[in-house]
């Protein structure tokens, strides 16, 4: 055994299993838990039992929330008539960060992947189509400019077509093959208001 | 350690932690090959555009026979097929002849005529405009059995050698090719008719480009997929259909208000 402790192997390992850690933060990450005050491990305890506990998706738009309708669809300063569609909630806070949209949203939770069988009914494509009304203006479909998002923005452009909505697709300011996380707040910016008409 | 250079077409992408992106890609010169691009998805990444699947680009990586990953150096970018591009059947088309390479092609098996036919298919899908694009990917079916080995045989009867005229045959996957009625009726078999075989056999010579001009009926068009799908069955491990095919079924029969139209060759652009 390499550590001294079964805990605290236990603990990196864990650690290691997260995003962007290595073996090495992960130990950094441990020891410095385990040498530092026990109020500081009971926080970081208790905020990810919380995470669980607490936090949900929103069951209108698909969003992380503690509260369900989440804040951005119960907040009557924004534009109801516009819903931009996400494949992530991470693809939601990159763009709430640009500070340029002030309509809704509806997260899919991925994108149609024919190769591995995600289909219409893997993501959260009927939900959205239950929430268009007359009161609708425009539904702007903000997927990754990837194989598979732009699939997704056709095959939902398809659907949305006989609803008479208009339906817009984010502008290609972003690199083709790239993800919507990784760019500039000011590239995706320009995307947002660049934003082009899909034919159908 | 040798660093070696070709052309070749990504069939499948993942991304691997942050910032990577781990490929799968078919090359001309080395068969199936599994690459990760460090840092492919960041804006300033060198690999920028060249790692999303259809795409038609130059590798250049450090080869490690005891690795199953590769390192990718270099990349460029030669055809991204971007009419694809908000033609959802000829992507899905395009994906469905990307699966099957990577679902039936082992690692080591390489072959310059497997990867030429996959590259004239993807770029006739690309130009394939409001044509028959299924016609370019059975065409892409029918010489890919070939090149497997299991060359099938659409003119004639396998017990008795007579040619199969317009009343069609029996076909039996399992020994690739058609009985006549009178040798099949006892041993059955899928029934097919006499147009479909033509179509068929019309495939095996015919242009990439010509085949997105065919107009076939509905009932050869069922025939024709269903004899793909009993063929990879029984002739290719693991293949219990393709999921991308699957995915074009179910978009055509969910057939809402004619939202997704079976037999029409209309696409969005
Ligand atoms: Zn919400
Ligand atoms: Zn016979």
């Amino acid at each position: 055994m390499e550590y001294s402790s079964r805990t605290l192997e236990s603990l990196i390992e864990a650690l290691c299993g997260l995003p962007g850690i290595g073996t090495k933060s992960a130990q950094r990450i441990a020891l410095h838990l385990v040498q530092g005050g026990k109020n500081e491990a009971e926080h970081l305890a208790r905020s990810i039992m919380d995470l669980h506990d607490k936090v949900s998706s929103c069951s209108v738009c698909f969003n992380l929330t503690e509260d369900d309708p989440c804040a951005i669809c119960r907040d009557p300063k924004r534009d109801e008539s516009r819903i931009c569609v996400l494949e992530e909630p991470k693809d939601l806070m990159a763009v709430e960060r640009t500070g340029i949209y002030n309509g809704k949203y509806h997260v899919l939770g991925g994108v149609l992947s024919p190769l591995d069988g995600v289909g219409e009914s893997h993501l959260h494509i009927q939900e959205l189509m239950k929430r268009i009304h007359p009161g609708i203006s425009e539904i702007i479909i903000a997927t990754n400019p990837t194989v598979e998002g732009e699939l997704t923005a056709s095959y939902l452009a398809r659907l949305l077509k006989p609803m008479a909505v208009r339906v817009t697709r984010i502008a290609r300011g972003i690199p083709y093959g790239g993800s919507l996380e990784f760019n500039d707040m000011v590239t995706l910016s320009k995307a947002m208001e660049g934003r082009l008409e899909v034919d159908s | 350690m040798v660093i070696l250079k070709t052309e070749a077409v990504v069939l499948k992408a993942w991304n691997l932690g942050e910032t990577s992106r781990i490929l799968s890609v078919y090359s001309r010169d080395h068969g199936k090959v599994k690459l990760v691009a460090k840092g492919g998805r960041t804006l300033k990444s060198k690999f920028r555009g060249c790692l999303e699947p259809l795409s038609r680009i130059t590798i250049e990586y450090y080869d490690k026979r005891t690795r199953d990953l590769q390192l990718l150096g270099r990349s460029d970018l030669l055809d991204p097929h971007m009419k694809l591009i908000g033609d959802m059947r000829g992507t899905v088309l395009g994906l469905a002849a990307l699966e099957l390479i990577y679902r039936a092609v082992a690692g080591e098996e390489r072959s310059v005529e497997i990867y030429d036919l996959l590259s004239e298919t993807l770029s006739a899908l690309n130009g394939a405009g409001g044509g028959f694009a299924e016609g370019i990917f059975w065409r892409f079916e029918t010489r890919f059995i070939s090149l497997m080995g299991y060359q099938p045989t659409w003119d004639n009867c396998l017990s008795c050698g007579s040619s199969l005229g317009k009343e069609g045959g029996f076909f039996q996957a399992s020994s690739g090719g058609l009985l006549c009625a009178s040798c099949g009726v006892s041993r059955g078999g899928l029934v097919v008719a006499g147009g479909t075989l033509d179509i068929l056999y019309w495939l095996q010579g015919a242009p990439v480009f010509e085949a997105a001009k065919l107009e076939p009926t509905d009932g050869e068009k069922a025939e024709i997929r269903k004899m793909f799908d009993l063929y990879f069955k029984v002739h290719i491990e693991h293949i219990q259909g393709l999921e991308s095919l699957k995915f074009l079924y179910g978009m055509e029969s969910t057939n809402r208000q004619g939202i997704f139209p079976a037999s029409s060759n209309t696409e969005i652009h």
